[in-house]
């Protein structure tokens, strides 16, 4: 249980937060955007009500992740299971497949880190489509400065819909990679982490919710999500452009891409799209009760 | 130039980290998968001595003792003496079973990869070819050449016609026997001694190899991935084909598709692997893969796979008859449904001990939208 508390979230390999992501966003930042860093660290960002909401939010929605998100999901091991049995029943038992245990795992690696992603492509698009889903997405919108804990206030509805997504991905590929080819599929990790999703947190997922305006460049721009990408899909004008976490591919194909590298990094004015027009209190209950009733203010 | 200090630093960082991880390295605690250490490796070579090696030097013994036996024999065979000789077939394939359910031996060793089907030919469509050509080899006139003698009629199988020929009675086969000249025996003798070189060389592998005790991980997968492949053997072939129940004889019961049918041995055959699946699940005098799973947080599935095991085993001790007394087109004992639905049960357990072992931990990022 204390494994989950929010403090641990900065020593667990596995989060947003750890603090090996932290620095190296910190170290990019004070290398390459010493003058942005300053504004990430100045009093009108760093104390904006929509920070201290965040910091607040924070806690808050670790301790309710604990208490009562995690037991309502269902784990990833009984999908796994479900599935597995469900593929021997009505396509038969095969015998296991061979292949080279580098090759297993670098392809369940691959196929899992670009499934997860597409996953996350599509829901968080309808997170924007779908008008009642809309309502609670928009508590992570409503954040008027961006800082790397805005990454968690997030309505513990749409943690509850990202965390099925997750079982129900990670069930069905692993249950597919069990019929094939048997036990001992994993993930390359490092430290723990699935390779990928450690080498993206490095270089720079914490610049996503942040200040930091760091481009990849036109042609990396098509490829892979860089913070600036996701700084717009938080401005008032761009915020339904740019649904992807880590691949650009998504959004390219699916017809929703904005270069960062195009815009300039100026235009930075985050919040909720101009036309909903609502002026937002930064509340903790307006976040958590907006959703269900109009006439709490966010 | 910063861009270049830029580039060291940030090398510099990812070393750093790489070289703090100790406190979040992946901690193997399961049926599978961890890294590999002293006590894990001890519990390799007990599985290696005590059941594998075991087991096929139990399969040589036997072997040994039926080709002296077959040689001994200077005049007509009495009906003691086929009696004799049909018991120590069912050692054999009870030994054979044991071998077979946990031959991991073609995982280590691309040369050993086919032995099971040297061995005998259950359910390839080819126990049909054996007798037709052991028939066909009787009925040649002259002495005996090896070469008409077909590759998979030296097999059990090939020994199992030869001494049960369709389920004849002991004065039929003492008759069939005695005839030409006891040619029967000659071509089981090179049956016989087909079996047993194989068999020495699963027990040579076995005695000599250092790979299965020497990568942790890989071997707890093998064995894993083994078992569950041996329960669907042994569910789908040996059971639910001949009563029935898979979907390719679904409602066509037909005992003839039992795997030791002529010899009404086919109980004997099932209750070996599931003894062969105790000695590597169950709770033994050495250690083996229970007690080391057990050991390391999976005791709540493997007491599920040992009730399993047990179950199916006093169900098999429920027959009084052969197997195949069970199953007629029209009726299948409800014994058989049961066993098959035991086992079918264990194959879940097993499938979730592996899945248990992935260690798929709730990624709380996943859990976060973006
Ligand atoms: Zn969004």
């Amino acid at each position: 249980m204390f494994d989950y508390l929010t403090f641990d979230y900065f020593f667990d390999v596995n989060q947003r937060i750890y603090y090996g992501y932290v620095m190296m966003a910190f170290f990019i930042a004070f290398v390459f955007f010493r003058k942005s860093l300053k504004k990430q660290f100045s009093r009108e960002v760093l104390w904006h009500k929509s920070a201290r909401l965040d910091y607040l939010y924070f806690i808050v929605s670790g301790v309710l992740k604990v208490a009562i998100i995690l037991p309502l999901l269902i784990g990833v091991n009984e999908v796994t299971l479900w599935v597995v049995l469900r593929l021997n029943e009505y396509f038969g038992y095969i015998s296991r497949i061979r292949v080279s245990k580098e090759i297993l795992l670098l392809s369940y690696t691959l196929v899992l880190f670009a499934v997860s992603d597409l996953s996350r492509y599509w829901l968080h698009r309808l997170m924007h489509s779908v008008p009642i889903l809309w309502r609670f997405h928009r508590v992570h919108h409503s954040a008027e400065v961006l800082n790397p804990l805005t990454f968690y206030r997030v309505h513990p509805l749409e943690n509850i819909l990202f965390g099925l997504r997750y079982v129900l991905v990670t069930g069905v590929i692993t249950a597919i990679y069990i019929y094939f080819f048997g036990a001992g599929i994993r993930a390359v990790e490092f430290l723990g982490a699935n390779i990928l999703v450690f080498v993206f947190s490095m270089i720079g997922s914490n610049l996503r919710h942040s200040h930091i305006p760091l481009s990849y460049g036109v042609k990396l721009e098509k490829w892979f999500i860089s913070p600036l990408q996701h700084q717009l899909h938080h401005t008032k004008i761009y915020t339904h452009r740019n649904f992807g976490s880590y691949l650009a591919i998504w959004d390219r194909w699916f017809g929703t891409l904005t270069l960062g590298k195009a815009k300039s990094s100026k235009i930075l004015d985050f919040g909720l799209p101009i036309k909903e027009r609502e002026r937002v209190t930064h509340s903790l209950l307006g976040a958590f009760l907006n959703p269900f009733i109009k006439g709490i203010k966010l | 130039m910063i861009q270049k200090l830029a580039k060291s630093t940030l090398l510099g960082v990812v070393l750093f980290f790489g070289g703090c991880g100790g406190d979040n390295a992946y901690d193997g605690t399961n049926l599978v998968g961890g890294n590999p250490s002293s006590v894990q490796g001890d519990v390799l070579a007990s599985i290696q001595k005590n059941i594998l090696l075991n087991n096929a030097t139990t399969l040589v013994e036997n072997l040994n003792e039926v080709q002296s036996t077959l040689n001994s024999f200077e005049q007509n065979l009495s009906s003691a003496e086929v009696q004799s000789l049909q018991s120590d077939f069912v050692n054999i394939i009870e030994n054979w079973k044991k071998v077979e359910a946990i031959y991991v031996a073609s995982e280590y060793d691309s040369a050993l990869r086919t032995m099971p089907i040297n061995m005998d030919f259950f359910n390839k469509g080819k126990n049909f070819d054996v007798a037709t050509n052991i028939d066909y080899v009787l009925g040649l006139n002259g002495s005996l050449q090896t070469a008409q003698v077909k590759k998979t009629t030296k097999t059990v199988t090939g020994i199992e016609y030869l001494l049960f020929a369709n389920q004849a009675s002991i004065e039929e086969m003492k008759a069939l026997i005695n005839q030409d000249s006891q040619k029967r025996l000659e071509i089981m003798k090179l049956a016989v001694a087909n079996v047993y070189d194989n068999a020495l060389l699963i027990q040579a592998f076995y005695k000599e190899d250092v790979k299965f005790i020497s990568n942790v991980e890989d071997t707890l997968n093998i064995l894993v991935n083994t078992l569950v492949q041996s329960t669907f053997d042994l569910r789908e072939l040996r059971i639910g084909e001949a009563a029935g129940f898979i979907f390719k004889t679904k409602d066509d019961p037909k005992a003839e598709r039992l795997e030791y049918f002529r010899s009404k041995k086919s109980l004997e055959a099932i209750k070996a692997i599931l003894l062969a699946h105790q000695e590597v699940m169950g709770q033994q005098s050495f250690e083996n893969l229970a007690s080391f799973a057990s050991s390391n947080g999976a005791d709540a599935v493997v007491k599920k796979i040992q009730a399993n095991l047990s179950n199916a085993l006093a169900i098999v001790g429920e027959f009084s008859t052969p197997l195949q007394n069970g199953i007629t087109p029209a009726s299948v004992d409800t014994k058989i449904k049961r066993l098959y639905d035991e086992i079918t049960d264990l194959q879940k357990n097993y499938f979730e001990s592996l899945i248990n072992a992935l260690e798929l931990t709730p990624d709380i990022i996943e859990a976060d939208g973006d």
